[in-house]
């Protein structure tokens, strides 16, 4: 039996939601572990860091875009279109899976340890906040490169 | 904009020291500083000791609050002449709460002992004879002990193989209470092989009374204790009711802890202070010195080259929203020029623009002007909450142009709509790498005006004009190669050019600080180099994209979803509507804080990396430590 196009796009979309979605579930897990163990000390710098907590999680929510954008462009795709039409979509679905996983888990190692140089100095919460946001650049340009790549 | 500095040195006669500090401390116009090297200042651990001690009290107090008093939550205004004066009451309201918190927890212990007391009792309730009259009675010994249930038919039949007697009584969570009778000549043998069966001995208490009197003398003691208790927490939630001179005596405390700490240097008949005052403030800290004395000597001069004042900034209501942001970086440094003006615009239009929907606009809009009114914030969380309600006017703007409400677009409103953000993705690409672009050159203006001030013409030239001019002639090169323009040709001819010229000014100027003619290119052509820099910048921009995006799909998503529901049948409106509600609230929080994270970071590495200097430290005066109070100072 031969794979169709449709089926390789669906493949490439699950990979883009499941896998960015974990890496962002394993980022937000981590910080949040630094969080809760900050916070029994100190409860009022919550509202610094839950922003920390919650940015390794945008991984997750780019991956599910892809996936929608892609199973978009496969419910459009006809019956017999060719089986490289869908290796396209597959692959566009690559980074953002595979960028979206590592560095969910990257960025929240800088989240944890913005988190405990808020713990100590809760006045350079924007600092690290800012340090840890670097590392999204990365998702965000895998983002855009799947974006692209889907056409 | 930064305001102004003078260096303010003050002299006074030595005992008007202390009403001096008070009046500008109640004026909060001086920063001070130490005059001298060897000036140590007053011992402050006193006032210090007595503020943890209320603060400890306060803390105390907030636990027995009444939760169904609103008032409660607003902090007391004092005026400033009944916060001066020593009241004794506030140091007898602490005393009586730390008393009384003793109290509480002496009542506390005590009641734990008569518990455990209680129930050591309690399983020899039904025993009949005086507690004291165990042990040896005549020609046997009796014991007392609790066996654990599993063994207790193996204590008994052991004990009856060495003749003794055995009752069992009620049982403790250890085990079944058990008195053993055993004669006194073989007792010592009998009773090791009862051990050795399991029956462990209890400690009980030797009174003359029996187990069951004891227990309701326990019972009375504890009664009397939970109604000591009720009464102290009931004094304390009574107090905590009217905790304010306990506030004032905090806040008080903190202040002399403040005036103490305050660097004054003091021959025996003068006392001389230093400090830093606003150029706007200088009428007012003449009015504090007028107000502490007639005999003074003040004397104003210009901040010297190698000293550094600290940094004040003065902008109008819209502007001092988005000061968070910057202080969230770095503040100011004295000598530049403030950037927050500029950067709130900027601040202003990126938020909106990723968050782009009418609907989140109108919540935000209704949201934050609510919390602002009930949550009575102050300092940088009012300034925050402005900030969001602010930006909730460009998200409605950029809603507006990309036709999006609630992730839904409205068909007569489409008269509006310059693009459509999940079709157009390269055309908003397009505008946001180019809005990008905008921003980098406003950084380079910026700093451009900052050398203007320094009056160093050839950096505004190199440094500024020289890069504006690189990246506009790389840009008319570029663009025609992507979309087709009318003269296309012609532009990215002309755009050759344009790179040529700012490339050369580079390659020539930007190495001018080195002397050999050799170095100074080679310096420049490294200059050139960091054009890689500006193309990565601009290139961040995409991220405007990629959360206008991500912001209008999953909107998008959710009105699917719940549409599936309520396509169902009549009622599934019912189910849709839930559905609708927590799919929003989700987008609009972390649309919120992408869009908050995101523009800071543009502002912070993208923007400020061109011209800020960001190396002040913030202008802290001597002032009233408001912590519990708003000290209402009349008359400044």
């Amino acid at each position: 039996m031969n794979i169709t196009a449709q089926a390789l796009a669906i493949i490439g979309a699950a990979m883009a939601a499941a896998l960015a979605g974990l890496g962002s579930a394993m980022g937000v897990q981590m910080a949040g572990k630094a969080a809760a163990g900050v916070l029994s000390e100190k409860p009022e710098l919550f509202g610094k860091l839950i922003i920390l907590q919650a940015l390794p999680g945008t991984q997750g929510m780019y991956g599910f875009i892809v996936a929608i954008l892609v199973l978009g462009k496969a419910g459009a795709l006809a019956v017999d279109a060719p089986v490289a039409e869908g290796w396209q979509l597959f692959f566009a679905c690559i980074p953002i899976a595979l960028v979206g996983l590592m560095s969910a888990v990257f960025q929240a190692k800088m989240a944890v340890s913005a988190i405990h140089m808020t713990a100590k100095q809760p006045a350079a919460s924007g600092r690290g906040i800012t340090m840890t946001v670097l590392v999204e650049t990365y998702a965000i340009l895998a983002l855009l490169a799947s974006i692209l790549l889907i056409g | 904009m930064i305001v102004a500095m003078k260096k303010a040195s003050v002299a006074v006669l030595a005992e008007d020291r202390e009403r001096l500090l008070e009046s500008l401390q109640r004026s909060g116009t001086l920063m001070p500083v130490k005059p001298g090297e060897n000036i140590a200042a007053a011992d402050s651990s006193d006032a210090d000791a007595l503020a943890i001690r209320t603060e400890k009290s306060l803390k105390l107090l907030e636990r027995y609050k009444n939760r169904k008093l609103v008032s409660d939550q607003e902090p007391a205004t004092v005026d400033y002449d009944s916060f001066a004066i020593d009241d004794p009451v506030r140091i007898e309201l602490l005393r009586e709460v730390e008393t009384l918190d003793e109290t509480v927890q002496r009542l506390k212990g005590e009641a734990a002992t008569l518990q455990s007391e209680r129930a050591a009792l309690l399983p020899w309730i039904d025993l009949e004879i005086p507690l004291s009259e165990l042990g040896r009675r005549g020609s046997t010994v009796v014991h007392a002990g609790i066996v654990p249930p599993s063994r207790l038919a193996a204590v008994e039949s052991e004990a009856a193989s060495v003749s003794s007697e055995t009752s069992s009584y009620g049982s403790s969570p250890e085990g079944v209470a058990l008195v053993v009778a055993a004669f006194a000549e073989d007792d010592a043998a009998a009773i090791e092989r009862i051990r050795a069966a399991g029956f462990v001995e209890a400690a009980l208490p030797r009174i003359r009374t029996t187990a069951r009197e004891a227990l309701a003398e326990k019972d009375e003691r504890l009664a009397g204790n939970a109604a000591a208790l009720a009464a102290a927490e009931s004094r304390l939630s009574e107090l905590s009711g009217r905790r304010t001179p306990l506030e004032v005596l905090n806040d008080r405390t903190l202040s002399a802890s403040e005036r103490l700490r305050t660097p004054v240097a003091e021959t025996t008949s003068a006392a001389f202070l230093e400090g830093w005052v606003r150029v706007d403030q200088i009428d007012r800290l003449r009015a504090a010195l007028d107000r502490a004395t007639d005999v003074y000597d003040l004397e104003l001069t210009d901040p010297a080259p190698d000293e550094t004042p600290p940094t004040a900034v003065k902008n109008n209501r819209f502007v001092t929203a988005f000061e968070t942001i910057t202080d969230m970086f770095a503040k100011p440094s004295y000598g530049e020029i403030d950037p927050n003006p500029v950067m709130s615009i900027w601040y202003w239009m990126l938020f909106g623009m990723m968050m782009a929907d009418v609907g989140y606009g109108v919540v935000m809009a209704v949201l934050f002007s609510f919390l602002i009114k009930k949550m009575r914030a102050k300092g940088e969380t009012l300034k925050l909450l402005k900030l969001l309600l602010y930006t909730s006017v460009t998200t409605i703007f950029w809603g507006l142009l990309f036709n999006s409400y609630f992730g839904a677009s409205i068909g007569f409103m489409s008269f509006l709509q310059i693009l459509n953000p999940v079709e157009d993705t390269m055309v908003l690409l397009g505008i946001s790498l180019f809005v990008g672009v905008l921003h980098i050159f406003t950084g380079l203006i910026m700093k451009a005006a900052n050398n203007l001030r320094k009056k160093d013409l050839m950096a505004v030239f190199a440094d500024s004009f020289a890069w504006i001019l690189l990246i506009t002639g790389l840009g008319m090169l570029l663009v025609p190669s992507l979309i087709t323009l009318p003269d296309g040709a012609k532009i990215a001819a002309a755009g050759k050019w344009v790179a040529i010229a700012g490339a050369a000014v580079i390659v020539l100027f930007a190495g001018r600080s080195v002397k050999n003619p050799i170095g100074r290119i080679g310096s420049g052509l490294y200059a050139l180099y960091g054009v890689t820099g500006y193309l990565g910048d601009i290139m961040s921009y995409s991220r405007v994209l990629a959360l206008a995006l991500t912001s209008a799909i999953i909107g998008q998503v959710m009105n699917q979803l719940a549409g599936m529901v309520q396509g169902v049948h009549w009622y599934g409106i019912l189910f849709a509507i839930p559905i609708y509600v927590v799919g929003h609230v989700f987008n609009l929080v972390m649309g919120l804080l992408s869009a908050y994270v995101h523009t800071s970071r543009l502002q912070f590495i993208e923007f400020y990396a061109k011209f800020y200097e960001g190396a002040g430290y913030e202008f802290r005066p001597l002032s009233i430590q408001s912590k519990y109070v708003d000290v209402r100072a009349d008359g400044e």
